[in-house]
């Protein structure tokens, strides 16, 4: 069986409690609120970028790469230079009363034997005083686009992570079971 | 401001615009090109130049589209208006081949088109 985890450090999430989220950044939006690849954001003055990007893995046996979402440190000049003059900065100096995670498991099977087990963050919502802001992975496996919203009660706005059901409607060997898992530090 | 559309298009193009003349030069079948690969939604289109036969089918599938460079200079990304999302790189992960992938997540719109990644390899 292939197993994949690729959820964000729960450790680190929780590291973020509490500290002042300084500001994000990301390209100028064109046509739509997504960022390809690349977000990054700030918190107490240490930047982190959130990237989503083609790696190589046997993904369910279709396809010998898939976009795989990643949090890490990344110098803030770095980030930025990325879009040259096009970086969009938002400010928001709030402090971080909790994150809400969204995770998404995928199991497949094969004559009733599992032989993929795969998990990836979703979305992180970061919870302000008065709004919330999420950075949310698109549903699509080879998708590069990360969705950037503001505002309140965003959760109800993240996709279902069912997407990928429609890839294995046409399998008559593979099927999957999928599960969400949403938790608040 | 300034937009500009790929191709010289003067306005933005829908993915069902560009349908019929993609589908005039390369298979295309229930919603997908080319034929299927490890599964039926990764797809693989032969010529004797990937190279040329993948930006060929990029730049008339994507026409009309916004289209923007990657930020790590390894391709391009072509948002249409119905919501479709293009990509082109002139070589993968999978391989050293190119690779358009036709994400459909947000498409008001698509028409018969259906999800997929496309290779592009020789033979």
């Amino acid at each position: 069986m292939k197993q994949y985890d690729y959820r964000f450090d729960k450790n680190l999430l929780r590291s973020f409690v509490g500290k002042t989220f300084n500001r994000f950044v990301h390209p100028q939006f064109i046509y739509t609120k997504t960022a390809t690849m690349y977000i990054g954001f700030m918190i107490d003055n240490v930047s982190y970028c959130i990237e989503n990007d083609y790696e190589s893995l046997d993904y369910f046996g279709w396809d010998n790469e898939a976009t795989v979402t990643r949090l890490y440190e990344k110098p803030w000049q770095d980030i930025v230079e990325m879009w040259k003059d096009k970086a969009s900065i938002t400010e928001v100096q709030e402090t971080i009363e909790s994150i809400t995670v969204i995770n998404d498991h995928y199991s497949s099977f094969s004559n009733d034997v599992q032989n993929y087990d795969y998990w990836e963050t979703r979305a992180i919502i970061f919870h302000f005083k008065d709004h919330e802001v999420a950075f949310t992975k698109s549903d699509c496996w080879f998708s590069m686009e990360i969705e950037i919203s503001k505002g309140h009660d965003l959760l109800k706005y993240i996709p279902d992570g069912k997407f990928i059901l429609d890839d294995f409607t046409q399998s008559k060997k593979q099927t999957i079971s999928t599960e969400r898992e949403i938790y608040t530090i | 401001m300034g937009l500009t559309f790929k191709g010289g298009a003067k306005r933005h193009f829908a993915i069902t615009e560009n349908i019929p003349e993609v589908a005039s030069s390369y298979p295309y079948k229930e919603g997908y090109f080319g034929e299927p690969g490890t599964s039926s939604k990764v797809r693989v289109i032969l010529s004797n130049d990937p190279a040329a036969t993948g930006k060929d089918f990029y730049d008339k599938i994507a026409h009309g589209g916004i289209e923007q460079a990657m930020p790590n200079g390894k391709g391009f990304v072509t948002k249409m208006s119905d919501g479709t999302i293009i990509s082109f790189r002139p070589t993968t992960k999978s391989d050293n081949n190119p690779g358009v992938d036709i994400n459909i997540e947000k498409s008001a719109d698509h028409g018969s088109l259906k999800q997929q990644k496309i290779h592009f390899e020789k033979g």
